[in-house]
């Protein structure tokens, strides 16, 4: 035993004199962690993502107002900025710059075509020199268009009167704005359910009265 | 350092680069038998056996320094929790025997120092690749992670997190089994077989 000892500690010891080859095999595990960690790594901040969408609105109504207000919400303020742009050139040349990742350009009459029920199309200019972010709009883009034909489907003549009302250059009538009003609550009436689930609630009570209250001649006995 | 990316790359990667550090002491039987004094060891008072014993236990070993070495150094350089430490010192015990016994298992099939690096190499990077030390071991499709576990790395990288995450043993008890069995196999096997070798004149 005492010759594999002492042939193990020559061999360790040979390997302390020229320690340079396994030292540098060992420092190669923690530098490529190391640097993974400092490419991937958040250090335990939010991720700094911030998207710039350059936005063409030849429609100018309804729908393209409130995305418009949509970028001065508080929310969106911190990751997303629109660039209104007054051409499709302007746009590009902001893709070519790498300002924006994508251009939405919202088509003439948009709002007027969405409330008659008529296909719009939406085009979307998407910036090649990024991977991510482009996709990041153009499935945004998607949920949008969804949410606005579901919308539209529930409620579109609500909307259009209402759209019709505010767009009247005098005060609204007492009278139109309250049917609207009515009108719209019995659309919420209807699909109530789907807006304001039951809820399921959780209680803590004391297991002598869970019991007095499964049995009632008990509860009546104690009482 | 982040804990996180750290806990999910970290064993991974320093399984496979102890698979390399523990090739380059395994190879010494190559290079003694090239350099003869493998022969000039044999003339000695000394068995076959004694020799091979002492190559694989000093591999053994040297991974273990490497692997102090390493948690030292992370645990003061950048505050990484190792877990607790008998069990640390347990599960690298079982990788460093699967590591040696695989590596001594390898060179005594080989006939020559070439081949035996050639498929050591290509041993550790498939091993590497199925067991999720270069990519996220969920994401490969389904039967690639079949694959994938049933690899020293993907044992050794289970384990590790278990400990590093505080995890009751029963958790990563079959790997640590496994590890265990397979290690203490393929190094009776590795030894078995290359004592066998030189008995049979691969000494000089």
């Amino acid at each position: 035993m005492n010759v594999i000892f002492s042939m193990i500690a020559k061999d360790l010891w040979r390997d302390v004199k020229r320690p340079w080859g396994t030292l540098i095999m060992t420092c190669i595990p923690i530098v490529l962690v190391w640097l993974i960690s400092i490419a991937f790594g958040s250090q335990g901040d939010e991720p700094d993502i911030h998207i710039d969408v350059a936005v063409l609105d030849q429609d100018e109504g309804f729908f393209s107002d409130m995305m418009s207000s949509s970028d001065s919400s508080n929310e969106a303020r911190g990751h997303l900025s629109f660039h209104f742009v007054d051409s499709v050139d302007e746009g590009i040349l902001l893709l070519e710059k790498r300002k924006v990742s994508a251009m939405v350009v919202m088509p003439e009459n948009m709002t007027d075509d969405l409330l008659d029920g008529k296909d719009v199309i939406i085009p979307l200019y998407k910036n090649p020199a990024q991977q991510l972010l482009p996709k990041v709009i153009e499935q945004g883009t998607d949920i949008l268009a969804v949410g606005v034909s579901e919308v539209l489907t529930f409620a579109g003549p609500e909307i259009r009167q209402a759209i019709d009302l505010f767009d009247q250059d005098q005060m609204p009538s007492s009278w139109g704005t309250a049917m609207l009003v009515y009108r719209g609550m019995q659309k919420m009436e209807a699909v109530e359910t789907y807006f304001f689930p039951p809820l399921v609630q959780m209680d803590t009570v004391k297991a002598a009265d869970f019991i007095a209250s499964l049995t009632p001649a008990a509860a009546g006995g104690a009482g | 350092m982040n804990q996180d990316i750290f806990l999910y790359m970290f064993p991974g990667t320093m399984l496979m680069w102890l698979f390399f550090i523990a090739q380059t002491s395994m190879d010494d039987i190559n290079q003694e038998r090239m350099r003869k004094t493998l022969m000039r060891m044999a003339s000695a008072p000394i068995t076959l056996s004694q020799i091979v014993i002492s190559k694989i236990a000093r591999s053994f070993l040297l991974c273990y320094i490497i692997e102090a070495m390493l948690v030292v150094f992370t645990t003061v350089a950048f505050g990484i929790h190792w877990g607790n430490l008998v069990m640390l010192i347990v599960v690298t015990g079982a990788c460093n025997l699967c590591i040696t016994g695989v590596l001594a298992v390898i060179h005594a099939l080989m006939k020559s120092k070439n081949a035996a690096d050639a498929i050591i190499i290509l041993f550790i990077m498939i091993s590497s690749f199925l067991g999720g030390a270069f990519f996220p071991y969920q994401e490969m499709p389904p039967f690639l992670r079949d694959i994938g576990y049933w690899t020293i790395i993907r044992w050794g990288i289970l384990c590790l997190q278990g400990v590093m995450e505080g995890d009751p043993v029963t958790k990563y008890a079959q790997e640590l089994a496994l590890l265990f069995s397979a290690g203490a196999v393929m190094t009776g096997l590795g030894f078995y077989l290359n004592t066998r070798r030189f008995e049979r004149g691969g000494i000089v």
